[in-house]
């Protein structure tokens, strides 16, 4: 997964609806038919940095397996920064496309 | 912002916070497929990886270096007291200098317009200056000029003397009514002198300096009130300056005790004459130009005023006479012993931070193996210097603590010895503790640095770093030794009077007159009067007079060519009996004798040499005291021992007496002495009452013992100052060595195994250390000259003293004594160790 990717991510699957830490992971590698992960490794580090930049927020909450878990839902600014990030992405995609095909 | 509040939120809750997270994470992990719950990893390092997101790991880092400072210091107790020790030693010395500092001059008062206030200068013909001007001018300018925005005279007066508590020469200052209240002085209790006590039929009033009233009145507010009685008169004290105000004269004494209007000076001194107020040129002026104008205008229109008193007053005004104004520079100057005091003080400082490097540094080299463990642990480079460093910190902050309290000691027992008085609490305020706040990292930086680096990545370099420290210290230390041994040998000099006479039991008695129209053969009666009065009093043997009194205020010195300062008094032929200073050769005087001389012999020594002085003339110039009797040279008629009076100010000066005449320049004192109490007698003889004369007495040795108390505080002081660097000297010389032999118990264990005899070791031990001594001993020399000259040019030092190899000899010899007896025990223990036991030396 290119760098600054998984923030992305996350917050694309959670505009949908709030998700838990789980969920996402899953959802994420679901959605990619299953061709990216998730990693544990970066996937808390990166939500603890949302949750200080207040692009998301947590609540505890029951999964639907009953299980105690933290649901995170995307805020306004965050909404503002996902659709930031993905017109910034849409832009470098199509540049280094546009590369690939003419060179 | 709002992260920042955010930030704020995870810290107060973040125990809550790290719960939620690793709940959280278990929760996660349970959910995932058994076969790929290993892929999730060290829950423990992702956590922390979560938490450095919200940026306080730094915070979670100082306190667990804090944590391990603790211990650490804790764990060696001995290590950790001597390094505060060490640490408040130096600190202590700077906080006390700049509690000092502040008390004295932070805390000066400082008037309105110090820095617009200008004095009137008169420029005479054909280039003379002055700023004394007549009383009257000034009230003339004050009436006619329309320039200034006030104007204030200024007359340090004449010497008065305090009938109720026996002090005399003080010094008095007559200024204007306006003077307070133009300046903007506040009183530190009554009030000031204002407009109102100028009128000539207002109550006769005093305001008494800072300093008088701290030392003769105990600083007693009740003395607002109270009639003192000054030259006899009865004058009102109606309230105290603030402390530290001075005349702004630059002829004026810096702590006047007393300050009166100008109005009350005939009054306390002679009658003058009203039509004699152009006569007397003893008034300085100072002005404040109104806003706006321009000192060249001012001085233009102040000249023409000056050219009317001219036509008025021919005699007293040149013809051309023009009034210049200058600037005044009232702003308190640092002396360069101040300024020498500070470095000495900051010299102790870097010896201290010098010494405390040193054990750093040897510590360090102990701790290289619990270092190399931590960092083959996998702890970073800047890990390991930040942790070193908190140590460091910890320490400093410990040891400026003690400093604090040791520099605020020191600072009131010195205030106590300065008699600056109990007006000067000691305070931490603020800047205190921004001071030793500074100094706290100053010192942490300075001496943790190196030995924190050098831990980290162990160089050659370690050991020059430690020799340079060595070197510093013991510059610093010779420094402070060989000036306290100066100053010491100085304070002694002055100290050890060597007065022939029983000064202990003898009284001065001067005789003022309160009618100046006292002259010729009624005073010459009067006087004999008050002599014969005396003598008959309880306990007296002798009474003699002469013009100058020893060992006080006044001298008469002459200046002939070729020979030193000649001390001249003219005293009565009774004067040797009664002082007890023996005849050599020859006579006294005869009553009323002229153009007859008496010398010492150390001054028959200087004019004559081995040739018999006896019966020579000698031409003592113009300045003998009865210059309108006799021009000639004098008859050498006897020859007596030297009296020492002079030894205090002058010990190169040589002695003559002339025979009191019926005029002599000064007024004649009474020297008694007596087999009893002289303050008894003192007292007796304020009880005398004759009309037109007012017999102020005091004991002769008072002005000895004022001189000796200031210069016992500066003994003090310095000798303190050289205590410190010795002891800090003593202990970096004891540690290290201690240090350096434990470190090579070993290595010497070997040697001594393979046949190494006592001094060899002597010399393996010593020899890394003696450049740095020998460099050390150099550079503390220079720097000692170079301070002793900077003392003798501020005039602090009679000369050439601070040449003088004795002085230095004694400083180094304590040095090199302290030295030996802290290298003492380690270097024993050197000598004992034991090959069997040193090889199993840890």
């Amino acid at each position: 997964m290119p760098p600054g990717a998984l923030g992305m991510l996350i917050l694309r699957v959670l505009r949908t609806a709030p998700l838990h830490g789980y969920a996402i992971a899953r959802r994420i590698h679901q959605l990619s038919g299953e061709i990216l992960a998730a990693e544990e490794g970066s996937l808390y580090p990166a939500l603890q940095r949302m949750l200080l930049e207040g692009w998301v927020t947590a609540e505890w909450g029951v999964s639907e397996t009953k299980r105690r878990v933290r649901f995170y839902s995307l805020t306004e600014p965050g909404a503002k920064q996902l659709k930031h990030e993905m017109a910034e992405y849409e832009q470098v995609t199509a540049a280094i496309q546009g590369i690939l095909r003419t060179a | 912002m709002r992260k920042l509040f955010r930030r704020l939120q995870y810290i107060l809750n973040r125990r809550r916070r790290d719960q939620d997270l690793s709940d959280e994470m278990a929760a996660h992990r349970e959910m995932m497929p058994p076969e790929r719950r290993a892929a999730f990893g060290s829950s423990l390092r992702l956590r922390e990886a979560s938490r450095d997101a919200w940026g306080w790991m730094w915070l979670d880092r100082l306190r667990q270096d804090l944590a391990y400072a603790v211990r650490m210091l804790w764990r060696s107790p001995a290590f950790t007291l001597t390094a505060v020790a060490v640490l408040a030693l130096g600190a202590g010395a700077n906080l006390a200098e700049f509690h000092i500092f502040n008390a004295i001059f932070v805390n000066r008062i400082s008037l309105r317009d110090n820095g617009s206030l200008l004095q009137l200068v008169r420029h005479l013909k054909p280039d003379g200056k002055t700023t004394h001007f007549p009383a009257a001018a000034a009230e003339f300018y004050g009436r006619h000029s329309t320039e200034l925005s006030y104007l204030v005279t200024e007359n340090n007066g004449p010497h008065i003397s305090n009938d109720d508590d026996d002090s005399v020469g003080l010094t008095s200052s007559f200024v204007s009514g306006n003077y307070f209240t133009a300046l903007g002085v506040r009183p530190a209790i009554g009030r000031m002198l204002d407009p109102r006590d100028s009128d000539p039929a207002a109550p006769r009033v005093v305001v008494l300096g800072y300093g008088y009233w701290q030392q003769h009145f105990g600083a007693d507010p009740s003395v607002i009130g109270r009639v003192l009685h000054l030259n006899g008169k009865p004058v009102q004290v109606v309230g105290v300056t603030p402390y530290n105000l001075t005349p702004l004269s630059l002829w004026s004494t810096n702590d006047t005790p007393l300050w009166f209007p100008a109005s009350e000076r005939p009054y306390l001194s002679e009658p003058s004459d009203p039509s004699d107020a152009f006569s007397r040129a003893d008034t300085e002026i100072f002005v404040k130009l109104k806003p706006g104008m321009s000192p060249a205008v001012a001085e233009a229109q102040l000249s023409s005023l000056t050219a009317e008193l001219h036509r008025e007053q021919p005699r007293e005004f040149q013809t051309g006479e023009t009034t210049g104004v200058e600037p005044l520079a009232t702003l308190p100057k640092l002396s360069p012993p101040a300024v020498m005091m500070g470095v000495l003080v900051l010299l102790v400082l870097i010896a201290a931070c010098a010494n405390l490097g040193n054990i750093l540094l040897a510590r360090g080299l102990a701790r290289s193996q619990e270092i190399g463990i931590r960092v083959a642990l996998g702890a970073g480079r800047w890990r390991v210097i930040r942790q070193l460093m908190t140590e460091n910190l910890l320490l400093a902050v410990l040891g400026t603590a003690a400093g604090l309290w040791v520099g605020r000691l020191t600072a009131l027992l010195v205030l106590h010895r300065m008699n600056i008085g109990p007006a000067f609490r000691v305070v931490n305020d603020w800047r205190i503790v921004l001071a030793s706040a500074f100094l706290a990292v100053l010192s942490a930086i300075a001496f943790g640095l190196a030995p924190a680096l050098q831990s980290v990545r162990p160089a050659p370099g370690a050991i020059r770093a430690r020799q340079v420290l060595v070197g510093v210290q013991v510059a610093a230390s010779c420094v402070l030794l060989i000036l306290s041994s100066l100053i010491t040998r100085f304070v002694i000099s002055r100290l050890s009077i060597d007065a022939r006479f029983d000064y202990n039991r003898m009284v001065a008695v001067n005789l003022y007159r309160t009618n100046s129209n006292f002259k010729g053969a009624r005073a010459r009666q009067t006087l004999d009067e008050i002599a014969a009065r005396i003598d008959r009093l309880p306990g007296v043997d002798h009474v003699t007079s002469a013009s100058i009194p020893p060992l006080g205020f006044l001298s008469n010195m002459i200046h002939l060519p070729n020979l030193p300062p000649v001390y001249l008094n003219d005293v009565a032929p009774s004067y040797f009996d009664a002082m007890a200073i023996p005849l050599v050769e020859g006579r006294t005087f005869r009553t009323a004798e002229q153009d007859a001389v008496i010398v010492s012999e150390s001054a028959a020594r200087a004019v004559w040499g081995k040739d018999d002085a006896l019966g020579k003339l000698w031409d003592l110039g113009k300045e003998t005291p009865q210059a309108a009797a006799s021009q000639g040279p004098y008859t050498v008629v006897g020859v007596v021992k030297d009296s020492g009076a002079n030894a205090l100010n002058d010990s190169d000066s040589v002695e003559a007496y002339v025979s009191l005449g019926d005029s002599t320049r000064f007024p004649e004192t009474l020297i008694v002495h007596t087999y009893g109490d002289p303050s008894a007698l003192v007292r007796d003889i304020h009880a005398i009452e004759i009309r037109g004369v007012h017999p102020y007495a005091y004991p002769l040795r008072r002005p000895l013992d004022q001189q000796t108390t200031a210069l016992h505080s500066l003994a003090l002081i310095v000798g303190a100052l050289g205590g410190t660097a010795t002891l800090l000297a003593a202990l970096g010389i004891f540690g290290l060595l201690a240090f350096s032999v434990a470190q090579r118990t070993r290595e010497i264990g070997v040697r001594v195994a393979l046949g190494a005899r006592p001094p060899d070791i002597l010399h393996l031990i010593a020899r890394q250390y003696a450049v740095p001594l020998a460099a050390g001993g150099v550079a503390g020399i220079a720097l000692a000259a170079a301070a002793g000259r900077v003392m003798q040019n501020a005039g602090q030092l009679p000369p050439d003293l601070h040449l003088d190899p004795a002085i230095y000899a004694t400083g180094l010899a304590i040095f090199a004594l302290v030295a030996l007896a802290a290298a003492l025990a380690p270097v024993l223990r050197a000598l004992r160790i034991n090959p069997a036991t040193a090889l199993r030396w840890e």
